[in-house]
């Protein structure tokens, strides 16, 4: 990672951190220097200087003490030989308490190991002189007390002062030695002292130098990107949004670069979305003015249009009133086709019990003749005959009662004795439609009946029964060979169901849903003919405010129910 | 006795800077030359009559610096040094806390005071022995390899180098 990445606090840190560890060392560097200097300056001043000192007085003492001893050797007066021996215990006292000086300043600096081995060997003769001295001393006392004059002055100047010269030098050389090395500690002191200024100086250059680079370097790194920023800010308000920065540094002012660049592209890129928007506005108005003269054009056209469509629509209606018409005349056709077939059973249904009427009769009358003719040969008894008629009679009482049970059917059928609304039971209007069917059923149609106990139901009887016809018709029809019709009724809370299923051939799923309207049948392919019957019994059932469901399998067979209110509430005006 | 070890590593003669077994052998040859085969001792030698049996360092060095220059029973103190600056005598002196030249000096002030002449010095341990032994009153120091009967040992100092 370069110093270029590093993010400005770090940068910061780095550049004062490295002058203040400058400095530190600088500051640790001087206190020990002045240290040493301090510790040479203390020696000298402690330890070198006294001992010098002392070294001096002793000399001094020493020197004295000769003087006093010549005065003594040569005094003749015993009172001045007192004091001179007076002075001279005074002289060893001030001898002996510089030596102990010494002798202490001797010991410190030998624990230092500051005590030179030159120094410790002279101090050692010295001391063996100083004794030799003190032993002649002694006999230079005896000889001067004893007022041997002569002799003592000879001791004093001859075998005395050999040692006591050697003592001198000794002491000397002691004092040249201290002298030596207090220089040398001095010296030190100024040696320690040009390092530690020279080093100082350095350092201090260095650190010049160094913070001269630091802010330099801030300058480049800091100063110089701020001002291309500024520079580059004013750009952009002036409007020159294609000014870039050129600033690819990683700490806040590359970051603030880089957001610069992306906030001017961004800027530039709106501005031009912008002007594209704006010309293409410009593009959708033309198109808009001319789409909307375009627009006025067709909206003449199609107020003519309208006109036209009116115009139109008048005719379809009229076509439509023709239509109805047209429906109306078919419908009544259908019903005379219906009735045709209702007639057609009907006729036949009466007609058998009219033959058997008519065979009988031709019996009654043949049985008459013989009557008349009573006794030929023929040899028939009486009883015979009366017994043929009476068989006939009951043979022809049967037959009209068919015969009346046919028209009694019809009539209950058509209600035409009977007012229009009524109350009636559902049954029979069922049972007369079936009597009417005898014909179509020609035996090969088994009927079921599941009659359930149901009140009587307010309706129009002629209409439902109609519908009772066309459903079991239907059902009859729907059956090629044998089957079964099954109509079963029950009483369901405040309505009545009343449902027909049959076996036959079912009605396929995607025409079930068009089986009740008008002219459906599905029996094409057979005769064409207008299937008006389901469509009919919608519309009656509907009246009679009722449901009528039709569900069939192909098949299987179909099941139609018709759901009906006991109470009537009839549609009057519908239908 | 033995000289501790720091005090030899810092002789400016003989200095080792380095611990290896070389040097190791050269410093026990070394204390080996300068370590007396026996342990010696100095003994305070008396003449037989003197009063008393032991002495204390104190006493010891009031008699030799002139301070108590009678016995308890009144005999005269007198004192014998010897003439060879040798061991027994620097041990002795050192043990009374003072050089044989300060003793001098003290003993020339003595003499400056007129307070009487310095002791006399004997050359040999027999000649302190054969004074000691004949003058009443004397107190001297010797090796104590040379005592004998004819004198009273006071006390016993253990020579150090």
């Amino acid at each position: 990672m370069s110093y270029k990445n590093l993010k400005l606090g770090t940068k910061q840190i780095f550049g004062f951190g490295f002058i203040l560890f400058i400095m530190a060392s600088l500051n640790f560097f001087t206190i020990h220097k002045m240290r040493e200097i301090k510790n040479e300056i203390d020696e000298v001043a402690s330890n070198w200087l006294p001992r010098i000192s002392a070294i001096s007085e002793i000399n001094l003492h020493t020197s004295n003490l000769r003087i006093h001893q010549l005065q003594h050797a040569i005094a003749t007066d015993e009172s001045r030989k007192q004091e001179q021996q007076r002075q001279m215990i005074t002289l060893i006292d001030k001898i002996n308490e510089n030596i102990d000086t010494y002798e202490h300043l001797k010991t410190e600096s030998e624990a230092r190991q500051l005590y030179s081995s030159r120094e410790r060997r002279l101090y050692k003769h010295f001391d063996e002189k100083w004794e030799e001295y003190l032993d002649l001393s002694f006999s230079f006392m005896a000889l001067s007390s004893e007022h041997n004059s002569d002799e003592a002055i000879d001791l004093l100047h001859g075998k005395a002062q050999d040692t006591y010269k050697l003592l001198r030098n000794d002491l000397e050389g002691m004092a040249h030695v201290n002298y030596d090395e207090s220089s040398k500690a001095a010296q030190r002191a100024e040696f320690a002292f040009l390092s530690t200024r020279k080093v100082i100086t350095s350092l201090f250059i260095l650190t010049i130098i160094f913070s001269a680079v630091i802010t330099i370097v801030f300058i480049r790194y800091i100063t110089i990107p701020v001002k291309e920023l500024e520079k580059a800010a004013r750009q952009v308000t002036k409007g020159d949004l294609k000014v870039r920065l050129a600033i690819n540094s990683k700490d806040e002012i590359g970051n603030m670069a880089t957001s610069f660049n992306l906030m001017t592209k961004a800027l530039n890129e709106a501005r031009d979305q912008m002007e594209d928007q704006a010309a293409q506005l410009k593009k959708q108005q033309l198109i808009l003015q001319a789409t909307n003269e375009e627009l006025e054009a067709k909206s003449h056209f199609l107020e003519e249009q309208k006109e036209e469509i009116q115009n139109k629509n008048t005719h379809l209606q009229n076509t439509l009133n023709e239509l109805h018409e047209t429906q109306k005349q078919l419908l009544m056709k259908e019903k005379m086709a219906a009735l045709g077939d209702l007639v057609a059973g009907v006729a036949h249904e009466i007609n058998n019990p009219l033959g058997v009427i008519r065979s009988s009769a031709d019996v009654c009358e043949r049985c008459i003749n013989t009557i008349e003719n009573n006794g030929n040969d023929q040899g028939t008894s009486l009883k015979t005959v009366t017994e043929l008629l009476k068989k006939n009679i009951d043979v022809t009482f049967t037959a009209s009662e068919r015969i009346g049970v046919i028209v009694d059917s019809l009539k209950n059928f058509a209600r035409l004795d009977e007012a229009n609304y009524q109350v009636v039971d559902i049954h029979e209007g069922i049972d007369s439609a079936l009597t009417l069917l005898t014909r179509e059923m020609q035996g090969r149609v088994k009927v079921e009946k599941k009659y359930g106990k149901i009140p009587p139901v307010a309706c129009y009887p002629a209409s439902l029964n109609q519908v009772f016809l066309a459903l079991s018709k239907n059902a009859i029809q729907a059956m090629k060979s044998a089957g079964h019709l099954t109509i079963s009724t029950r009483l369901q809370g405040q309505n009545i169901k009343i449902s027909f299923k049959d076996d036959g051939v079912g009605i396929a799923p995607d025409k079930l849903e068009h089986i009740f309207d008008f002219g459906f049948s599905r029996r094409s392919g057979e005769r064409v003919k207008l299937g008006s019957g389901l469509a009919t019994a919608y519309n009656t059932i509907q009246k009679h405010n009722g449901e009528i469901n039709i569900s069939s399998e192909e098949g299987k067979g179909t099941l139609v129910e018709i759901i009906l209110p006991i109470s009537g509430n009839i549609q009057q005006n519908k239908g | 006795m033995m000289p501790r070890f720091p005090c030899f590593f810092n002789d400016d003669s003989e200095k080792i800077s380095t611990f290896s077994m070389k040097k190791v052998i050269y410093v026990f040859l070394f204390l080996a030359y300068f370590t007396p085969p026996l342990l010696s001792q100095v003994a305070v030698i008396a003449h037989r009559d003197v009063p008393v049996d032991q002495i204390k360092k104190s006493e010891l060095l009031d008699f030799f610096i002139g301070d108590i220059k009678k016995w308890k029973d009144g005999t005269a103190v007198v004192i014998f040094d010897m003439k060879e600056k040798k061991d027994v005598k620097i041990t002795f002196y050192k043990y009374l806390g003072k050089t044989s030249s300060r003793m001098k000096s003290i003993w020339m002030k003595n003499m400056l005071a007129g307070e009487g002449a310095p002791p006399k010095a004997v050359k040999t341990p027999r000649q302190m022995l054969l004074e000691v032994a004949s003058t009443p009153g004397a107190i001297g120091f010797i090796d104590a390899k040379y005592v004998d009967k004819s004198v009273k040992v006071l006390k016993t100092i253990p020579i150090k180098k």
